[in-house]
């Protein structure tokens, strides 16, 4: 695995608390990606989404044929997932503050990254 | 006509365009010199013409004058239009010099270095303590930086007619000096080479060493595969020679005999338009394994005109109209077994058994899905360096996409790591031109869905008719394809267009053309949460809801229709996995909407050599 010469960066300014490791626009605009760490509150049932804080606009996780939902499909608490989440119209933008839901998770005021 | 969109707008007389590179007289001189001397001249006495060169830049460096990428010698010049254009019944490349035709030589300048990618995991990297496992690679690099400051919100142009062309946003790191800078900041995949029938290229490769195995001592070369190179220039180091490798006690390279020792020049005639691929040929199975590949593409010279390819409308992928195409995607295959990497750099005594290879990511492009989508340098947009969400964690653009920026003078400079986002935007009809590569050492079985591309070309001989004497042995086929298998070292290039699939049958498919109607799968989707939970025997299961959440039903787009999302991917199902989790791997999402395409391509390799 990787050793300390490549990672000394990184573990100077470890990310501490989860999640989410970030949330940013992907493809274009055209999507959502958001990476977080699995706890036990995003473990429990619920939806899955972001909601635009100040347009009210959500977005959810995207679709296509064959492979389905563009998620992390396989996790548990510990782990690192993603999701895609569709944002067709270009409505949620760089800069929006978000609030993400997952599961029994729920967090606010999340600044979208261009 | 089914050109005639290009043909109305083309006006590519590239006498008018403006003239990205002025060139130095004096290494002009020197260059020509290199070509005077290239018949017959022993290496030795080549590299001290060509290290003349490079020591005229690195001595301008030395001096504190500002060196431009314009003024040197290595970087690319515009495009000249012949002095006469070629009849059609005349054309092909042994004419062009019988014609006036003046060739154009292109430069190109590579460092080979070592370097670190990313990879996207399901787990968390209890080392990096985040959300991407280090792959440690070896690669080419560009010694040329974005130097937009970071956080800009100024986009990099394709195109050389823009005010805002790339290459005054591009500054060249001299060889003299950089070593500390550019050394172990090699990018997967390597630097894209192009060019046009009929003319010149010349790749200067420097070897700089390794950051994280300083020991080694590897040579490299620059094996342009499928080219019709004679052994010099074929990067075959069992067969003529390698560059050798710098090492850190040879730094910095600020003399012409130190510039020489540690780098070549080589030279391809551009005989045949198509996509080919370079790659390094020391050691092949492990120095191309660890990514020291890129892409190669030459366009042609199209019929009765000096258009060569037009940045913003398209071209010809052959001197054929039928291999016109309006959009362009490079699909580079390949695929890593992560213990192969990190074993090289565990510097293990006992090598890795390549008999032993099982690959665990599958890369488009270098990255794996989802990060397949990321932004990449020229994403029109996309501000380098933004901070994470998480005020204590790294920056995100250095964990995948670029490595941390550098500060020269002051000025924070961008050096990509995996620059390509692979995410294609096009609507119906357009004419999109796959270039697909395998560098991979399996055979990839790509799938296209919602369209069956015609294979125009494979290994730069075109599939179609043809009037033109270069193409006499073309294949006269319209072959098409649900999926197209690629082994390794093969290229084909393949032209989609998607039609409006409610023409098709509008009794059947005619929905997507009214207002998209609520996804009735979404509130399945949504509760990610609860199916997730199946596979933890810990967690009680909970039904579904019976209602749908109603935030759920403002949501829409990309199911039922436009814009349309397709998926193309390997259908090796297997390879969709990111070290077995699904989905993930080689995996490219196309979005086709009833509007025109964005002007700019957005999967495209870089213009900017």
């Amino acid at each position: 695995m990787a050793s300390s010469k490549m990672t000394s960066e990184k573990k100077q300014s470890k990310p501490a608390h989860f999640p989410p490791f970030f949330i940013r626009l992907s493809g274009v605009g055209d999507f959502i990606d958001v990476r977080f760490k699995v706890n036990a509150e995003a473990m429990r049932p619920g939806p899955v989404y972001i909601k635009d804080e100040k347009t009210g606009k959500t977005a959810t996780v995207a679709t296509v044929p064959k492979i389905g939902w563009l998620m992390t499909r396989r996790t548990k608490v510990g782990n690192t997932a993603f999701l895609i989440l569709k944002n067709p119209d270009n409505s949620i933008k760089a800069g929006s503050l978000v609030t993400l839901v997952v599961g029994q998770y729920r967090k606010e005021h999340i600044p979208v990254l261009g | 006509m089914i050109f005639h969109k290009h043909i109305n707008r083309s006006d590519c007389n590239y006498k008018n365009r403006v003239k990205i590179v002025t060139g130095d007289e004096k290494t002009m001189v020197a260059k020509n010199e290199v070509k005077k001397n290239e018949a017959g001249v022993s290496r030795r006495k080549f590299l001290k013409t060509a290290g003349a060169v490079a020591g005229l830049t690195g001595a301008a460096t030395i001096a504190g004058i500002s060196v431009s990428p314009a003024s040197l010698p290595f970087l690319p010049k515009t495009l000249q239009p012949a002095e006469a254009a070629p009849s059609t019944s005349e054309f092909f490349p042994t004419t062009y010099r019988g014609l006036g035709y003046k060739p154009t030589t292109r430069y190109y300048y590579f460092y080979a270095t070592d370097g670190i990618m990313n990879v996207p995991v399901s787990f968390q990297d209890l080392e990096t303590l985040w959300s991407h496992k280090e792959i440690y690679i070896w690669g080419f690099a560009k010694p040329v930086c974005d130097k937009r400051p970071l956080g800009s919100t100024t986009t990099l142009s394709l195109d050389p007619e823009d005010k805002n062309f790339a290459y005054k946003d591009l500054e060249l790191i001299d060889p003299s000096t950089e070593r500390p800078l550019m050394v172990g900041k090699c990018q997967l995949p390597g630097p894209p080479i192009w060019g046009v029938e009929g003319d010149i290229l010349e790749i200067t490769l420097m070897n700089i060493g390794f950051l994280h195995y300083p020991e080694r001592c590897d040579p490299h070369t620059i094996h342009l595969h499928g080219v019709h190179s004679p052994t010099y220039y074929d990067g075959i180091p069992e067969l003529s020679f390698a560059v050798p490798m710098a090492t850190p006690e040879d730094f910095p390279l600020d003399t012409k005999e130190k510039v020489e020792m540690f780098s070549f020049t080589y030279k391809m005639y551009c005989e045949r338009p198509g996509t080919y691929m370079y790659h390094c040929h020391v050691e092949a199975s492990e120095h191309v394994q660890m990514g020291m590949y890129g892409p190669l593409w030459i366009y042609p010279r199209q019929l009765g005109t000096q258009k060569v390819k037009d940045v913003e409308c398209g071209g010809w992928a052959y001197g054929n109209p039928l291999t016109a195409f309006t959009q362009e995607a490079t699909l580079l295959l390949s695929e890593i077994d992560s213990r192969w990497h990190d074993a090289e750099f565990r510097h293990e005594e006992v090598e890795f058994n390549a008999v032993d290879y099982r690959p665990d990511w599958w890369l488009v492009n270098g990255r794996a899905f989802p990060d397949t989508l990321l932004p990449g340098m020229h994403t029109q947009g996309y501000q380098p360096g933004t901070a994470t969400s998480d005020p204590d964690a790294p920056n995100f653009d250095s964990v995948v996409t670029y490595y941390p920026p550098v500060e020269i003078d002051g000025v924070k400079y961008v050096i990509p790591r995996q620059p390509v986002q692979t995410y294609l935007q096009t609507g119906v009809n357009e004419k999109v031109l796959v270039r697909l590569v395998n560098m991979g050492y399996q055979a990839q079985p790509m799938h296209f869905h919602g369209v069956m591309p015609r294979i125009i070309g494979k290994d730069t001989h075109a599939w179609v008719p043809t009037t033109t004497p270069q193409f006499s042995n073309s294949v006269p086929l319209f072959l098409r394809c649900f999926t197209q298998g690629i082994f390794s070292g093969e290229t084909y290039d393949l032209l989609a267009v998607y039609p409006d699939k409610a023409k098709l049958s509008p009794e059947v498919y005619g929905f997507i053309n009214k207002p998209p109607e609520p996804n009735p799968f979404s509130a399945e989707a949504t509760y990610w949460a609860d199916v997730v939970n199946k596979l933890d025997p810990t967690v009680p299961i909970t039904p579904l809801p019976s209602a749908r959440d109603p935030l759920v039903e403002t949501a829409s787009g990309y199911f039922n229709g436009y814009p349309l999302l397709y998926l193309w991917h390997e259908h090796d199902d297997y390879k969709v996995t990111n070290n077995g989790d699904y989905p993930g791997g080689a995996v490219v999402l196309v979005k086709v909407d009833k509007k025109p395409p964005p002007p700019k391509p957005s999967i495209v390799f870089s213009l900017i050599p």
